[in-house]
C-alpha cells in the first residue's frame, strides 16, 4: 500500500530518510517516497509502530533509541503517552512524521542533540508545533500530563525554569491536591467518621416526638407497624402534628460513634496514606506557550535576553540595578538582606496548607514593615530584601522589627533569621538577584 | 428622728397578743420557715463533711461521665464553657453539644471544636426543637453512667464535676444538683439583689432542703443524673420547667435527689427589672403548672404510690409559698384598713425586722458557703437593707401575677421557651 504525502511535504524532501518499523511492516507495504525502512546500522529519524504494544516494551525500544525528539507514530491502536500520533490513519501519521522531522531539521545541531531538559522541552514544543498544554490523565501519578513533552521527566520544574527565564508564558490550568506522602494526585476525597476515619458511615434522620419531647435517631422509633415512640409508646402518625424531623446524625458502622456531620478526609490511591484536609497541599498546574525569546533560544542557539514575565521579580531586578548605579555614582549605600526560615522544611512537611497560609501572612507583614521604596522577592525558601539608601545598622533595626511583628502575627514558629549580603561586591549581589 | 424612732417605741409598748395580732403574717408564715431552718443549717455546718472513703473514691473513678450541653444561639458562650470544663479535676469521658436550631453559627462552631477534639459529639437540630428535646437527643446518645446536664452560658469551679458526682456513691441517689453563684453580681442593682438571693437560698435554703431530703429541682443548668434513673422515668418531658418536672418524677420513682453544696457553677443572671420579671414569671408559672396540675395527686393520701415525704414537701410549698403569696396583699390591705396610719408604722416595723433577719441570714449563708470573696461581699452588701423590699414585696408581686397568668390563662404552655409548633402539640393546645 502506497501512502501519498501532501504535495508540499513531498517537495521539501531532499534526501531519503530512514524509519524504524516495529515489529515489522505488513507484507508488500510501500513507504511514501523519500522514506525507507532502515537497515542494520543505519540511523533512523522516525519510529512507526505497526502493532499494539505494551508500555514497558515501548519504553525498552525508546531507551535504546535515546533520542528524545524522534517522532513516534502508530498505525495500530496504542495508548502509550509517548506516541505523537495514533489511530489517525496512515496518511495522517506520515504527515505528522514529515512535519516533525522538517522542524527538527531547522534546529541547530547543538540544540537538536542537547541533553539539557530545557532544550529538549523547547525543541519538542517547536518540532511538534504545539504549546505545552496539560491534560488530565488517570494513568499519570500527578493526574496531569503534558502530551507534547513525551518521556521527559520533571516537566513542571523545567517549564517553571523556562518561564522564569522568559522563554515560556504560562496561564493557570488547575490546582490539584496531592498526597503529602508520595505527591500523587490520585486522592480519594471521602466522607468519613471523625473518630476512626472509616468511610463506613451512614446518615440517619432524627425524629422528635412533640408530646413527650423524646428525640432520637429514627431507627429507635421504627417498628413493624411504623413509627412508635420508645418513651411513651404512642404511635407517630402525622408529621408536623405528632412529630417532626429536625435534623440528622452520622453514624459510624465501624466504631459506632455519632456526630452531626461526617468529616472529610483524603485517601491516597497510590500509597494508601490518609490525610486530613489541612494536611493536603495543592499543586498548581499551568499551560505554557513559547515566547519569541524561547523561539530565538532554540533556533539561534543563544541565550536571548528575555523580558521576565514575573513583574515582581522584574521590578526587583530593575530596582537592584538602580541601587547599584546609585551607589557607584553617588556612593549611597543600599542593603541586600537574605531572610531565611529554619523551620520551613519541618512546617511544610507537617502541614503544607498551614505553611502556605503562613507564607501569605509573612508577605503581608513584609509589606507593612518595609518602606515603600524597599523591595523583596522569594528566594531559596526565604526572601531577598532590597533596602536602598540604608546602612547596615538601619537594615538590622528593620529586621528586628520584622522579626517582632512576625512573632506577634504568626502562630507558628518560623525560625526567622537574616543576614546582610555584602553590598560592595556588586557583581555577586547582582548574580544572586539574577 | 422622732419619726424614725416611732416603730421601735410602738413595738416596745406591745404585749404578745398584740404582736401576734399585728405580725401574724410574719410570725406564722415567714419566721418559722427561714429562721429555724437557718439556725439548724448553721449548726449543722460546723460538722465536718466526710470526704469519700478510698473504696468510694474507686467507685467514683470507675463511673463514666458524659456532659450534655444543649443551646440555642449560644455561639459566644461556648469557648468560656469549654475552657471551664477543660480545667476540671474529674475526668470527663464525653462532651456532647447539641445546637438547637441556632442562627448565630453555633452549629459550625461546635463542629470546629469537635474537629479540634475539644468536643466528642456535636449534634444539630436544623429546626429548633426546644431545650427538652435537644437534651433528650444528647441523653440518648450519651454513653456515660452519669449524665451531667449543663448550660453553655455557665462556668464551673475546677472541682465542680468532682464534687457534683460524689453523692452517687449512694446507689439510691438518682440525681444531684450543685450550687449556683451569680457571675455578674456587680452589673446592676438587679444582679446585686439576685446575688444576695442566691447566696441565702443556696447557702441556707438548699442545704436545709437537702438535710430534709426535700430537694426538688436538679437544675438543667447544673444537674447530674444516674443513667438508670433517667431511663426509668423516660428522660425529659416537654418544657418549660422540664428539669423540675424530671426531678419530681425521679422523686416519685423513689430516687434520692442530693444537693452537692461544694460544687459551684456560676452564671450571668438577668440584669434588668424587665428581664428578671420575665424570668421569674416563667419559673413561677412552670412551678404552679407542674405542682398543681401535673402532680396534684401528690396531695391525695389515697393514691397508690403515696409517700409521706412527697406530700409533706408539696404541702410545705403550698402553704409557705402559694398561700403566703396570696395572703400577702390581703395582709397589707388588712393592716392599712384596720390600723390606718398606724398600719404604716406596723409595716415599717415589719420591714425593720426583715432587714435584721436578712442581714443575719446573709452573714450565716456567707459563713456556711465560704465561697465568696470580699470584693463580691462588699459590692452587694449595700443592697442588703433594701433586699427585703425586693424579695418580700417585689418578687411576691411578680409571683402573684405569674400565678394569676397560669391559673387563669395557662400561660406557661404558651411560653416562647419552646417553639410554638412544639408547645401546641406537646400540650395539645387547640
Amino acid at each position: 500500500m502506497l501512502v501519498e504525502l501532501k504535495e508540499n511535504n513531498l517537495s521539501t524532501i531532499s534526501r531519503p530518510r530512514n524509519f524504524l518499523a516495529y515489529p515489522r511492516l505488513p507484507e508488500g507495504y510501500s513507504a511514501p517516497s523519500g522514506w525507507r525502512a532502515h537497515g542494520a546500522g543505519d540511523r533512523f529519524e522516525a519510529v512507526i509502530l505497526t502493532a499494539t504494544m505494551p508500555d514497558h516494551a515501548l519504553r525498552l525500544i525508546l531507551n535504546n533509541i535515546k533520542d528524545p525528539l524522534i517522532p513516534i507514530v502508530s498505525f495500530a491502536r496504542n495508548e502509550s503517552v509517548y506516541i505523537d500520533a495514533t489511530e489517525e490513519g496512515e496518511r495522517s501519521a506520515w504527515n505528522k512524521i514529515q512535519s516533525i522531522c522538517e522542524r527538527l531539521e531547522e534546529l541547530p545541531p547543538a540544540i537538536r542533540h542537547s541533553v539539557q531538559s530545557e532544550d529538549i522541552l523547547l525543541s519538542r514544543m517547536y518540532s511538534r508545533n504545539e504549546n505545552l498544554n496539560p491534560v488530565y490523565d488517570s494513568r499519570s501519578q500527578d493526574f496531569i500530563r503534558y502530551p507534547v513533552a513525551g518521556r521527559l521527566e520533571n516537566i513542571s520544574e523545567t517549564a517553571t525554569t523556562l518561564f522564569e527565564k522568559g522563554y515560556l508564558l504560562r496561564s493557570f490550568f488547575d490546582r490539584i491536591h496531592v498526597c503529602p506522602q508520595c505527591r500523587s494526585g490520585h486522592l480519594s476525597v471521602r466522607e468519613e467518621c471523625h473518630a476512626c476515619m472509616s468511610a463506613n458511615i451512614s446518615e440517619e434522620i432524627v425524629v422528635h416526638h412533640f408530646q413527650c419531647a423524646y428525640e432520637a435517631p429514627e431507627s429507635r422509633f421504627k417498628t413493624e407497624a411504623g413509627l412508635e415512640c420508645p418513651k411513651c409508646a404512642r404511635k407517630l402518625r402525622h408529621i408536623g402534628l405528632d412529630y417532626d424531623k429536625p435534623g440528622s446524625i452520622t453514624h459510624c458502622n465501624d466504631c459506632g460513634s455519632i456526630n452531626d456531620k461526617p468529616s472529610v478526609g483524603f485517601k491516597c490511591i497510590n500509597c494508601g496514606t490518609h490525610s486530613r484536609p489541612d494536611q493536603v497541599p495543592a499543586r498548581t498546574w499551568y499551560a505554557y506557550n513559547m515566547t519569541a525569546a524561547g523561539l530565538r533560544r532554540i533556533l539561534e542557539e543563544r541565550e536571548a535576553p528575555a523580558a521576565s514575565p514575573d513583574p515582581r521579580s522584574d521590578s526587583f531586578r530593575v530596582l537592584l540595578d538602580y541601587a547599584q548605579r546609585e551607589q557607584r555614582e553617588f556612593g549611597s549605600l543600599y542593603q541586600l538582606v537574605r531572610v531565611t526560615f529554619a523551620n520551613r522544611p519541618q512546617l511544610e512537611a507537617e502541614n503544607a496548607r498551614l505553611w502556605e497560609q503562613s507564607l501569605l501572612l509573612v508577605i503581608d507583614v513584609l509589606q507593612s514593615t518595609l518602606r515603600e521604596v524597599d523591595a523583596f522577592r522569594e528566594e531559596d525558601g526565604g526572601f531577598l530584601i532590597l533596602m536602598p539608601r540604608t546602612d547596615a545598622a538601619g537594615a538590622h533595626r528593620t529586621m528586628a522589627r520584622l522579626a517582632a511583628r512576625l512573632e506577634a502575627v504568626l502562630k507558628v514558629e518560623l525560625g526567622f533569621s537574616h543576614s546582610l549580603l555584602q553590598a560592595s561586591p556588586t557583581r555577586s549581589a547582582d548574580e544572586r538577584a539574577a | 428622728m422622732t419619726d424614725l424612732a416611732t416603730p421601735f417605741v410602738l413595738l416596745g409598748q406591745l404585749d404578745w397578743a398584740a404582736w401576734l395580732t399585728m405580725f401574724w403574717f410574719m410570725i406564722l408564715l415567714e419566721i418559722p420557715r427561714y429562721t429555724f431552718s437557718g439556725v439548724a443549717i448553721f449548726a449543722a455546718s460546723f460538722a465536718r463533711t466526710q470526704p469519700p472513703t478510698a473504696p468510694e473514691r474507686r467507685q467514683l473513678d470507675q463511673l463514666a461521665v458524659s456532659v450534655v450541653i444543649a443551646g440555642h444561639n449560644e455561639a459566644d458562650a461556648i469557648e468560656k464553657c469549654l475552657k471551664s470544663l477543660g480545667e476540671q479535676t474529674r475526668r470527663i469521658d464525653e462532651i456532647i453539644f447539641i445546637d438547637d436550631g441556632s442562627t448565630d453559627g453555633m452549629r459550625e462552631i461546635i463542629n470546629s471544636y469537635r474537629q479540634l477534639g475539644r468536643i466528642d459529639i456535636a449534634l444539630s437540630n436544623q429546626v429548633r426543637s426546644g431545650k427538652a428535646a435537644s437534651c433528650n437527643l444528647g441523653f440518648t446518645v450519651a454513653k456515660g453512667d452519669i449524665i451531667i446536664n449543663l448550660d453553655a452560658d455557665c462556668s464551673y469551679d475546677r472541682n465542680a464535676i468532682e464534687k457534683l458526682i460524689e453523692p452517687f456513691t449512694d446507689p439510691g441517689v438518682g440525681a444531684t444538683t450543685g450550687a449556683l453563684g451569680v457571675r455578674n453580681f456587680d452589673h446592676s442593682i438587679v444582679t446585686a439583689y439576685q446575688a444576695i438571693e442566691y447566696t441565702i437560698s443556696i447557702g441556707m435554703g438548699k442545704r436545709a432542703l437537702d438535710m430534709l431530703d426535700l430537694v426538688v429541682c436538679a437544675s438543667g443548668a447544673f444537674g447530674a443524673f444516674r443513667r438508670e434513673a433517667l431511663a426509668q422515668v423516660g428522660l425529659l418531658d416537654p418544657g418549660p420547667g422540664e428539669d423540675f418536672d424530671l426531678t419530681m418524677r425521679l422523686r416519685r420513682s423513689g430516687w434520692k435527689i442530693r444537693f452537692a453544696a461544694d460544687s459551684w457553677c456560676f452564671t450571668d443572671t438577668p440584669a434588668t427589672f424587665a428581664a428578671i420579671i420575665r424570668q421569674r414569671r416563667r419559673w413561677d408559672r412552670d412551678t404552679l403548672r407542674i405542682r398543681m396540675r401535673k402532680f396534684r395527686n401528690t396531695l391525695n393520701p389515697g393514691r397508690r404510690t403515696f409517700s409521706f415525704i412527697e406530700t409533706f414537701e408539696q404541702l410545705e410549698w403550698f402553704l409557705m409559698t402559694t398561700i403566703t403569696t396570696f395572703i400577702f396583699p390581703i395582709y397589707i390591705t388588712w393592716i392599712l384598713l384596720i390600723f390606718g396610719v398606724v398600719g404604716l408604722y406596723i409595716l415599717a416595723s415589719v420591714a425593720l425586722i426583715y432587714i435584721i433577719v436578712d442581714a443575719i441570714s446573709f452573714l450565716m449563708a456567707l459563713s456556711i458557703c465560704r465561697r465568696y470573696d470580699w470584693r463580691m461581699i462588699l459590692s452587694i452588701a449595700p443592697y442588703l437593707p433594701t433586699f427585703g423590699l425586693y424579695n418580700g414585696v417585689f418578687m411576691r408581686c411578680v409571683r402573684l401575677y405569674a400565678y394569676y397568668e397560669e391559673w387563669v390563662h395557662r400561660a406557661s404552655i404558651r411560653d416562647s421557651y419552646s417553639p410554638r409548633r412544639v408547645s401546641y402539640q406537646a400540650h395539645r393546645i387547640r
